[in-house]
């Protein structure tokens, strides 16, 4: 039975929302990345490398998709992200979307 | 110039009400009190003397005043942590409450409470501690009084209670010290960033 891990960057008052500069939030949109290191970066990967599937809403999905096949990195983030088997949870999305 | 350190039990998602114990505080319709209990440690105990020691004065608003006076006011001499939470100067405040005599060493502040606190802040001495005190935490917090935020961050979240940190403003922070203690409680001080 494989384990359902929860991994996400949350501020001290619980928000969890557009961490990285999505468009939701204005102008506090992309509150973590000042606090980026590489070992933070590392955390991520070996959490990645760890998993055999990525399990997801429609909108963290989409974000996603539109960032990371025309990514490359040298540590190897972008290739596992986007050949890691994901999951999408949607009553909208059709299936040519995926 | 002192520094005002809030000195919180925290939950992972925020909340501050009612850590100690069921009836401590009930508003709201709280049913979680005394979250804080299962974890107990002599470390977390030691760490509030430690807080103390650093700290001559507390700063608390009416319920938190209340709350500790009542049980710390007709604690006989000679229990150690009594004995300095009776001794040590409080400023307790309120807009209802007439005397501060409820318990020991207590001032009333019933007017201009961010003018009275510059006003401390401005004299000399060791930490201002607040504990508990939500409404005049985040007072304090919305006009930037807060020097440094002392938290025991709790592996539970209760999904309801008093936030310590106020609907709406934002506050940016810089980390001091993070340090997991023996029960899963983890020590996380953050300063004015």
């Amino acid at each position: 039975m494989g384990k359902i891990i929860v991994s996400e960057f949350m501020t001290l008052d619980g928000v969890m929302e557009a961490p990285g500069g999505e468009d939701s939030l204005g102008e506090r949109s992309g509150w973590s990345l000042p606090f980026f290191s590489e070992e933070a970066m590392k955390l991520k990967l070996d959490e990645l490398l760890a998993s055999d599937a990525f399990l997801m809403g429609r909108a963290t999905y989409q974000i996603h998709a539109a960032a990371w096949p025309s990514i490359t990195d040298e540590v190897g983030f972008a290739d596992r992200m986007n050949s890691l088997p994901k999951y999408v949870v949607s009553t909208t999305l059709g299936k040519k979307a995926i | 110039m002192r520094n005002i350190v809030v000195s919180e039990f925290v939950s992972l998602d925020n909340v501050m009400q009612a850590p100690g114990g069921a009836e401590e505080d009930t508003e709201g319709g709280f049913t979680h009190g005394g979250w804080t209990g299962p974890f107990w440690h002599d470390d977390i105990g030691a760490h509030f003397f430690e807080e103390m020691s650093q700290s001559d004065a507390l700063l608390l608003g009416r319920k938190t005043w209340q709350i500790h006076g009542g049980a710390f006011e007709p604690v006989p001499a000679g229990d150690p942590f009594a004995d300095v939470m009776n001794s040590m100067p409080k400023y307790v405040v309120s807009t209802t409450l007439t005397t501060a005599s409820a318990w020991r060493n207590s001032t009333l502040i019933r007017s201009n409470v961010v003018e009275e606190v510059r006003t401390l802040k401005a004299q000399p001495g060791k930490n201002i501690a607040i504990d508990g005190s939500s409404v005049l935490v985040h007072t304090l917090a919305q006009h930037d009084l807060i020097d440094e935020y002392s938290l025991l961050v709790y592996p539970v979240v209760l999904g309801s209670g008093k936030k310590l940190f106020p609907e709406g403003l934002r506050v940016n922070l810089r980390l001091l010290e993070s340090r997991p203690l023996p029960s899963g409680v983890v020590l996380m001080r953050y300063a004015r960033a």
